[in-house]
């Protein structure tokens, strides 16, 4: 008796679910059939069902250069960098815009952060190049030679693009991340700083002991996602920016940049399939690790 | 009201954020600034904000599509319209659920939800299930459905928001008082929640208003459903293609195409758009505020 | 092994005559006509009146042969992620290959048919039109692609901004080789310092004149190759050749010398647009008659051109004749409908004009000499039908040029391909499947150092013996010995 009363409460809710959920087992789960892929060897007539295995030839291509070690050092690294210093940015700037009396200037500012998110990263790149392109390049013309120092060949060099790829991605992904936790900072209960205002805490205080205690569910949940992706790379961001450059190619290249450079001329199904099955299962279980983690110190905060 | 140290901090954010702004604001000018620039001193000089010599031939190449552009504008904008407000009905309806500590298999959803971030199919699955089950193929559901319309991110996003942000004693409250769920999904869940919503909105308006796969793969014989950036996606490869296969004379016409400029060109047309539309989202944050605030 | 090459119009007129009295017969219930679905590529004009073109090319197959045709104009932006898509349900029933991936990526993977019975029943045409030439698209045993008739043979040239050869006294016919390339470049860098020569380096446009069959490979991955000059069938590794060394001394000097334009590892444009907007003198590329490639490039930039060629022996090799591939889905329910029009698309003049230049009066006008031109206030951008598309149809040699081509532009093609000299693996195609996994860590290697290398960007020497040494840890000597293999094993049935 007392499960079906459990029952009849939440049926509402589960009702309200049945849209997304069976959105997503169309949309997602069923075409996941298409993972077996990655242990086939795709034939248009057999389909993918009927397509004979393969085992695990697919992953070989992988394995096959002696960088292979370097792409996943590259991968792994950049999404490393990115992930401490977006939350840093991306929060820091949430908090600056929620302090800014100026209705104005935070309209305006909100919208003028976001404008390169908006561009593609093959637009980005050509900006890019007119920052740093050896002749023309202003970085080169306009601040390093009125300081007497010759012209870097920036696209030749690859020490410097850990930096300028770290700046370019800060850079264009820092006002959309910083939406979300300026909505959650401004969804916080006002009471709670008009009571320490009133205890005369002041602006720092404020922020480190209400706002960004408030923020760690967010925090830790928009980590855990992205900790997801760890072995995915932004095509655009490692191929295009640096313009495809060969002598840059220790510090750029990663996983996916490997795959599209590799499998471009056959365009095989099997091995691009085995490479994000790969990619996958490996951000899975770096994703199930860190989830138990947070579980056993903050369990509210678990994503699952 | 306010002590000094506020207002120093408060001028300081000023300061810092404004050169924020400046730094995202100078691509804009430089896209600006190169879409006029003549074809003859791109190539020389490359992209720069001080053109040398001035030439619109870039909008004059688009100025011949220019009934194609407004039509796929209007694509553009329904699509993104009604392809947000379905997202955002389904995705709050998901994400409510969720949020609810005491739901029996809450985590089991969560994680069903989860688990679609990190694995995906391939292409060539979807494919074949949009267009040989659902028959979506040459229709304007074409650009809704495909990949867009749910996505487990903003589901978890909202989930945490309404976890944090929505008092568990005024949902109960609620109960106790003989409200419905779905009444107190739409009357005290969602007025409290504008930020997020607007948040998860606006996102979802971008990844519709950015798409061009959809098109792109799903639009074959009607193209004059294409948005926006499948248009202008289709007219910059249009004009590398010309200037790449001139040298091999496959295309033996009269075609002086500015390929440089115009991918400048189509970058300022397709972001325009979302600068004018971007503070109808920008009120739902601030209505969140004012109603966050009356209970506590 | 030089081989007589069909007069091919001539060939056409007569199999255009012949074929429809053996397949009429069915033809007059044109209400049955097998409808099939077949894609036709745009770049630029979105040929709006491609309706009115497809019941003229329908009421030619619909009574000759008993087939409607439907076009399915798909844009250059989408054709390779379409098609590859359209090929999972057999939506299509005949597609030419172009831009996509290699015919036998297609072969490998089961997404197109085995065409050899559907040529000897219904494409007598084709196989009289190509003669030994359809032997390039045979793979495994079995013929899967048909190519198009082309100008085959792809002679290095360069193609030079005229006005300035005049002005300096540079006569065309004096270039040969990259010696004398290289004294015209530094009188006419003399002449206009601030002027480039040579637009970039990165499309293996230099290549051309070493003469090598690439024996299946594209672009500057070259995994192995056969050098012509030599005439056997002996694989070797294209980069440690004396020829490609040689090549790269030519390039890093002109790097030195600054005679390329600014950063052109970087460059953001085709070569054509440098020289069109007078950034650069010249740009190397392929042509079969350097005279008539300069002609036509000239309607393209708007201003005079010489072409010189730089090598001395006009080469065709399977991968010049197999550019464009013509075949046929596995999943099409329609195979012997499109064989049939794809075979009267070879040898039907009237069809080979229709789809190629549009209706007579509608989109173009006669002129006296048997050239066409745009018909009245029409250009390449406002036309119904595309002007400039022909090539992308079987046989564009059948068809009245455009002005201002000259009259018999087409017959220097086929005239050129008469003089080609065919490499001895002309015919043969390699299969990759083997050793897909080399060939993509190969790629990779080739996109780190081949530019750098080229340009001389930086220690030519010590990149050099890098390169080719990480070419060997990447696998190319499995690939070599996999194409060697591949290639003795079709020598030895031949």
């Amino acid at each position: 008796m007392a499960n079906m009363k459990r029952i009849k409460r939440f049926l509402p809710l589960y009702l309200m679910m049945v849209p997304g959920l069976v959105y997503l087992v169309v949309n997602n789960y069923i075409p996941l059939a298409g993972l077996q892929l990655a242990f086939k060897k795709f034939k248009y007539t057999a389909g993918i069902w009927g397509s004979p295995w393969v085992g695990f030839k697919n992953f070989a291509f992988l394995f096959k250069t002696k960088d292979a070690w370097m792409l996943f050092r590259n991968t792994i690294g950049y999404n490393l960098v990115f992930l401490v210093l977006n939350i840093i940015l991306a929060v820091a700037v949430a908090i600056l815009m929620n302090e800014i009396r100026s209705a104005w200037l935070r309209q305006v500012s909100q919208t003028v952060i976001l404008i390169p998110f908006l561009l593609s990263y093959v637009v980005i790149s050509y900006i890019v190049y007119a920052m740093f392109g050896q002749s023309n390049g202003m970085v080169n013309n306009s601040i390093l030679k009125p300081l007497g120092v010759e012209g870097i060949s920036w696209y030749t060099k690859p020490e410097y693009w850990p930096v300028i790829l770290t700046m370019v991605q800060a850079w264009k992904s820092f006002g959309y991340n910083s939406i979300i936790y300026y909505a959650t900072i401004i969804g916080f209960d006002r009471t709670l700083y008009e009571a320490a205002a009133v205890d005369g805490a002041g602006v720092w205080k404020r922020i480190v002991s209400i706002t960004l205690p408030l923020l760690k569910p967010t925090v830790i949940t928009l980590t855990l996602m992205s900790i997801g992706r760890m072995f995915y790379s932004d095509f655009g961001l490692f191929f295009q920016v640096p313009m495809n450059s060969g002598m840059l190619q220790k510090a750029t290249t990663t996983i996916d940049t490997y795959v599209y450079r590799g499998l471009m001329e056959t365009n095989d199904i099997g091995r691009a399939a085995a490479a994000g099955f790969l990619q996958s299962v490996l951000g899975f279980v770096t994703v199930l690790a860190a989830n138990m983690f947070v579980r056993r110190v903050e369990s509210d905060n678990a994503l699952f | 009201m306010y002590s000094k140290s506020e207002k120093r901090f408060s001028q300081a954010a000023a300061v810092v954020m404004l050169l924020l702004s400046l730094v995202c604001i100078f691509p804009v000018v430089l896209l600006v600034m190169s879409s006029v620039t003549s074809e003859t001193a791109l190539l020389k000089n490359g992209y720069s904000i001080f053109p040398e010599e001035f030439g619109f031939e870039a909008y004059q190449y688009l100025w011949f599509s220019r009934s194609k552009i407004l039509r796929a504008y209007g694509m553009t904008l329904a699509s993104t319209a009604v392809g947000t407000s379905l997202s955002i009905t389904i995705t709050t309806l998901l994400a409510y659920p969720l949020s609810r500590k005491k739901l029996p298999g809450r985590n089991f959803f969560a994680f069903f939800v989860f688990f679609t971030m990190l694995f995906q199919g391939g292409l060539i699955p979807s494919y074949m299930m949009w267009t040989q089950t659902f028959h979506i193929k040459d229709s304007f559901w074409a650009l809704i459905f495909p990949s867009l319309l749910l996505s487990g991110f903003a589901v978890i996003m909202m989930r945490t928001y309404f976890s944090t942000n929505i008092p568990e004693h005024i949902v109960e409250a609620a109960m106790i008082d003989g409200a419905s769920e779905l009444k107190i999904l739409t009357r005290i869940v969602v007025p409290m929640s504008k930020p997020i919503l607007s948040t998860v909105g606006l996102m979802t308006a971008l990844a519709y208003w950015n798409d061009w796969m959809n098109g792109l793969y799903y639009l074959t014989k009607r193209t004059e459903l294409y948005t926006i950036q499948n248009l202008l996606n289709r007219l910059i490869t249009s004009a590398d293609f010309l200037s790449n296969n001139q040298a091999n004379s496959m295309i033996a016409a009269n075609i002086q195409v500015p390929s440089v400029g115009v991918r400048m060109a189509i970058a300022v047309i397709a972001i325009i758009p979302i600068l004018v539309i971007y503070p109808f989202f920008q009120k739902g944050f601030v209505k969140g505020i004012v109603i966050g605030g009356v209970k506590g | 092994m030089k081989r007589k090459f069909k007069k091919m119009a001539g060939a056409a007129v007569v199999t255009g005559m012949l074929l429809p009295a053996a397949v009429c017969g069915s033809g007059a219930k044109a209400a049955e006509a097998e409808k099939i679905v077949v894609p036709y590529m745009l770049t630029m004009n979105a040929a709006e009146e491609k309706d009115m073109v497809q019941e003229a090319i329908n009421q030619i197959t619909e009574e000759k042969i008993g087939v409607e045709v439907e076009l399915l104009c798909i844009d250059f932006a989408s054709w390779s992620d379409q098609l590859n898509l359209l090929l999972t349900d057999g939506s299509v029933d005949l597609f030419n290959c172009c831009f996509m991936s290699p015919v036998s990526t297609y072969v490998d993977s089961g997404a197109i048919a085995s065409l050899d019975e559907l040529l000897d029943t219904y494409g007598t045409g084709i196989k009289e039109c190509l003669g030994e030439y359809l032997e390039s698209g045979r793979f495994d045993g079995n013929i899967y692609g048909v190519p198009k008739v082309d100008a085959y043979s792809n002679r290095p040239c360069v193609v030079m901004d005229a006005e300035i050869c005049d002005e300096l006294g540079i006569v065309p016919d004096d270039i040969h080789n990259f010696d004398d390339l290289t004294e015209v470049a530094h009188k006419v860098k003399e002449a206009h310092p601030e002027l480039a020569i040579f637009p970039t380096g990165t499309n293996g446009d230099f290549l051309g004149p070493i003469g090598f069959d690439p024996l299946g490979t594209a672009g500057n991955n070259i995994f192995g190759g056969l050098i012509l000059a030599d005439n056997n069938l002996e694989v070797v590794n294209v980069f440690e050749t004396q020829q490609f060394e040689k090549m790269l001394e030519y390039t890093n000097t002109w790097m030195k010398e600054g005679l390329f334009v600014n950063d052109p590892m970087n460059s953001q444009d085709g070569a054509v647009a440098y020289v069109s907007n007078r950034q650069a003198f010249c740009y190397l590329g392929g042509g079969f008659d350097p005279a008539v490639a300069a002609e036509v490039q000239q309607n393209n930039c708007g201003m005079r051109l010489y072409g010189s060629e730089l090598a001395d022996v006009n080469y065709a090799t399977t991968d010049s004749v197999s550019g464009m591939m013509w075949c046929i889905p596995a999943l099409s329910e329609h195979q012997e409908a499109a064989m049939k029009f794809l075979n009267e698309l070879y040898v039907n003049a009237d069809l080979a004009n229709l789809v190629c230049s549009g209706i007579e009066g509608v989109h173009y006008v006669k002129n006296e000499d048997g050239t066409i031109d745009f018909a009245e206030g029409l250009d390449a951008f406002n036309t119904g039908w595309p002007s400039g598309m022909g090539t992308f149809w079987p046989n564009i040699t059948i068809t009245m040029p455009w002005a201002p081509n000259p009259p018999a532009y087409y017959q220097s093609w086929i005239d050129s391909n008469e003089k080609a000299t065919l490499s001895p693996a002309m015919g043969f195609t390699f299969n990759p499947a083997n050793v897909t996994d080399e060939i993509a860590a190969c790629t990779n290697v080739v996109s780190q150092y081949y530019n750098t290398i080229v340009l001389g960007l930086d220690d030519t020497e010590s990149l050099l013996e890098q390169f080719r040494e990480e070419l060997h840890d990447a696998g190319i000597d499995a690939i070599i010995e996999e194409k060697q293999a591949q290639l003795d094993a079709w020598a030895a049935e031949k």
